[in-house]
């Protein structure tokens, strides 16, 4: 089925067989459908883990019923049904999502800012030559960005610059060009037939 | 009649070329010639994380990226996370280790649960599964990484593996596995978070080795001989490149043309 | 343990707290540091300013979500004030779910109408489109057929003059595309760029600044927006400075902090290196 499905994929991509291509398409869109419905799993999925929380009184169980009171709102609020004043205009759906999703979507992702400075004192140190390397590089590179660094040594946007463009740059190439490549080969392999790591029970000890 | 598109037609040479050398090696592989595969660190530290994870006593979370399987490049990380899930599903079962797999997609979601439930099932065990070790946690970025983040908090895993495709919450998941000891074994294609899991985590797996991650780990004689034949396209896309440069410095379109044909 | 011990194994902790400190200081109190003008600023204003003609049409395209809005929000803002200020039509749209509630707060900021531009004539919302690559790919074959309705008041693509003239990818002059992953550059330029050769320009945020450079050298995407720093630069080049310029004081101290602890965490290590011998 999997040989089947991918061949069906890709021989209208190199061939224009205009009943190929058609069969692609159905295909495609079937899978589309498909994916949509998921999306109803994942929601069920959370609801049961969540209310079994709830009802066995785990530790941290009035979290699982917010969660569950914020999903059933969310989900009624912003069913697409414009007459009964729901969908993506509700008020209750649109202040929901400006007032609490917005701001702990904009912290988690400002937690990097933390976890990047912590990183960085943690890696950058000259254990050897190659982590001197990432250390001086890594350190030019954050310099180079700061108006407070390149306004007294102007010389560090020129460095920065040429660190960027230059030995990053090859080995960006070098590693997008060896991920094409091994994804081409998982590819020819699940293509093939052989992979079947991602399928229950595939491989042998 | 069936005729080719123009502008794909190098392409379809180049796909058959590998098709050809991966099925070459293969039949190398059965007449017994199984090419040699260099030691990949972090594959082989997958073992001695989760007999860790057992003698401590604690879990091994297991994901495999946060993408859908229908991306065209984040798929494939994704089916790479999850032949590296199914090994670690396995070895998992067979030592007695609670393993937990975070999901963020739902299409993904039963694929990732049927891949531990039939481990359970494969080694007599299948009253010992629970639905709740295969947890979708958000469909959301961060409201992923957040329930993650509290899973780790709260679990303490002594095993944090991470193989598939992740973007900005792989430093923020490898942080806080790092923050609570556990050994981390990352891996991820997506170049700009390559970096962040070489600093935070034990062993890293950069770019195309995680899609080699399942061939190594099955030692299944025909997935290893396909990796040779990878290489060799590995090879072949090198001398376009050194040819290509050099033709077009002499002032020659010849490759662009025949790239673009 | 000895003070180079402590800072050795420094908390994690005291480096949020410190962390914390120096991006909250400068939002706080302004620094009002200047603003060295970079390279990169100036192409892309450069760009905009010299490639985008009058009776151009631009897909000004917003792939991202609320997460990504501190570092790509002020671009874009800048970005749709420089292009209002020519003769373009415009076509907003996008393949991140997020999208067209970032756009909305974009309209907060920068009103077409302000400009004379009117809805239906001189650009259309068409929201988020469904299906990443695979969508970007059908947009480009059809914009009929890909999109029913317009995103704002619902109605068919046929009742606003300017979709009279934009049917395909060969009829866009240049995309504009803001993003901090996945659908982003690499499906745009596969599924519009090579195929057709439509110009793209790109603000992305830091982290994928390296990913995207193999791009800008192969002249694949023509101009780069790598950041907020850059950002205020560029809105310092319009004239018109806003929440870039606002917030990039914080970057500053954080950067200075980063670079402070670094050397200092060296400094600690090779002493005690030094003790331990």
């Amino acid at each position: 089925m999997t040989i089947i499905a991918t061949l069906l994929q890709v021989i209208p991509y190199y061939f224009d067989i205009p009943v190929l291509s058609n069969v692609a398409s159905t295909a495609t869109n079937a899978v589309l459908l498909i994916v949509a419905c998921a999306t109803f799993v994942g929601v069920i999925s959370v609801l049961m883990v969540h209310a079994k929380r709830v009802q066995r009184r785990t530790e941290g169980w009035y979290f699982s019923g917010l969660i569950i009171v914020f999903v059933v709102i969310m989900v009624l609020t912003g069913l697409p049904l414009q007459e009964f004043g729901l969908g993506s205009k509700n008020s209750i759906f649109n202040w929901i999502f400006t007032n609490i999703q917005t701001p702990l979507g904009g912290t988690m992702y400002s937690i990097l800012a933390f976890f990047i400075t912590s990183a960085a004192v943690r890696a950058f140190k000259a254990r050897n030559i190659e982590a001197a390397i990432v250390l001086v590089s890594g350190t030019l590179m954050v310099m180079g960005n700061a108006p407070i660094f390149t306004n007294t040594v102007p010389v560090l946007v020129d460095i920065s610059l040429w660190i960027r463009n230059i030995p990053n740059m090859a080995t960006m190439r070098g590693v997008m060009i060896g991920a094409a490549l091994g994804a081409v080969a998982l590819a020819v392999r699940t293509l093939m037939g052989i992979e079947r790591g991602y399928l229950r029970g595939g491989g042998e000890d | 009649m069936a005729f080719l598109i123009q502008g794909r037609i190098f392409g379809l040479i180049c796909l058959l070329f590998i098709m050809a050398a991966v099925a070459y090696y293969i039949r190398q592989a059965q007449g017994g010639k199984v090419p040699k595969v260099r030691r990949i660190p972090g594959i082989d530290a997958i073992d001695e994380s989760i007999g860790r994870a057992v003698e401590m006593g604690r879990p091994v979370f297991c994901s495999h990226g946060i993408a859908t399987l229908r991306d065209s490049t984040a798929g494939p990380q994704t089916i790479a996370g999850l032949s590296v899930l199914n090994y670690v599903a396995k070895r998992c079962v067979a030592v007695g280790a609670k393993i937990v797999v975070p999901v963020r997609q739902p299409e993904v979601w039963p694929i990732a649960a049927d891949i531990v439930e039939t481990e359970y099932k494969l080694a007599g065990k299948a009253e010992e599964y629970s639905s709740e070790c295969v947890q979708f946690l958000s469909n959301n970025q961060f409201g992923y990484a957040s329930n993650y983040i509290g899973l780790m908090m709260r679990e303490k895993p002594g095993a944090n593996i991470m193989v598939g495709a992740y973007w900005a919450e792989s430093l923020q998941l490898a942080e806080t596995g790092s923050r609570i000891g556990a050994m981390q074994i990352t891996g991820t294609a997506q170049t700009s978070q390559i970096p962040f899991f070489l600093v935070t985590s034990d062993y890293c797996l950069i770019g195309e080795e995680i899609f080699s991650a399942g061939a190594y780990l099955t030692n299944d004689a025909m997935l290893i001989a396909s990796l040779a034949g990878q290489d060799v396209g590995r090879i072949f896309a090198v001398i376009l490149g050194l040819l290509g440069a050099i033709v077009f410095t002499m002032g020659s379109r010849i490759f662009l043309d025949l790239f673009a044909m | 343990m000895s003070i180079m011990d402590k800072i050795n194994n420094l908390d994690r902790r005291i480096i949020y707290l410190l962390a914390w400190i120096f991006v909250l200081f400068p939002l706080i109190f302004p620094l009002g540091l200047p603003i060295p003008i970079s390279s990169d600023a100036r192409s892309w204003y450069n760009f905009v300013e010299n490639n985008v003609h009058d009776g151009d049409t631009v897909i000004f395209s917003l792939m991202y979500g609320t997460s990504g809005m501190p570092e790509l929000f002020p671009m874009s803002v800048a970005t749709m004030k420089h292009i209002l200020q020519k003769d373009v039509k415009f076509v907003v749209l996008g393949f991140w779910t997020e999208g067209p509630l970032v756009f909305n707060a974009l309209l907060r900021q920068v009103n077409p109408a302000d400009y004379g531009k009117v809805y239906g004539v001189d650009w259309i919302n068409l929201g988020y489109i469904p299906g990443g690559e695979t969508a970007m790919g059908a947009l480009a074959t059809s914009f009929q057929n890909s999109v029913a309705v317009d995103f704002v008041e619902g109605r068919p693509l046929s009742d606003f003059p300017i979709m009279d003239n934009i049917r395909t990818a060969t009829d866009i002059d240049l995309i504009i595309s803001f993003e901090t992953g996945t659908p982003g550059a690499p499906e745009w330029l596969r599924q519009w760029n090579t195929a057709y050769g439509v110009h793209i320009i790109v603000g992305c945020i830091g982290v994928s600044v390296p990913g995207m450079i193999p791009y800008i050298n192969s002249g694949q995407i023509s101009a780069l927006m790598p950041g907020l720093t850059v950002s205020a630069e560029y809105e310092l080049l319009l004239n018109k400075p806003g929440l870039a310029v606002a917030g990039v004081d914080a970057v500053s101290t954080s950067h200075l902090l980063i670079v402070l602890l670094v050397v200092i965490g060296n400094l600690a290590f090779f002493m005690t290196k030094e003790e331990k011998k």
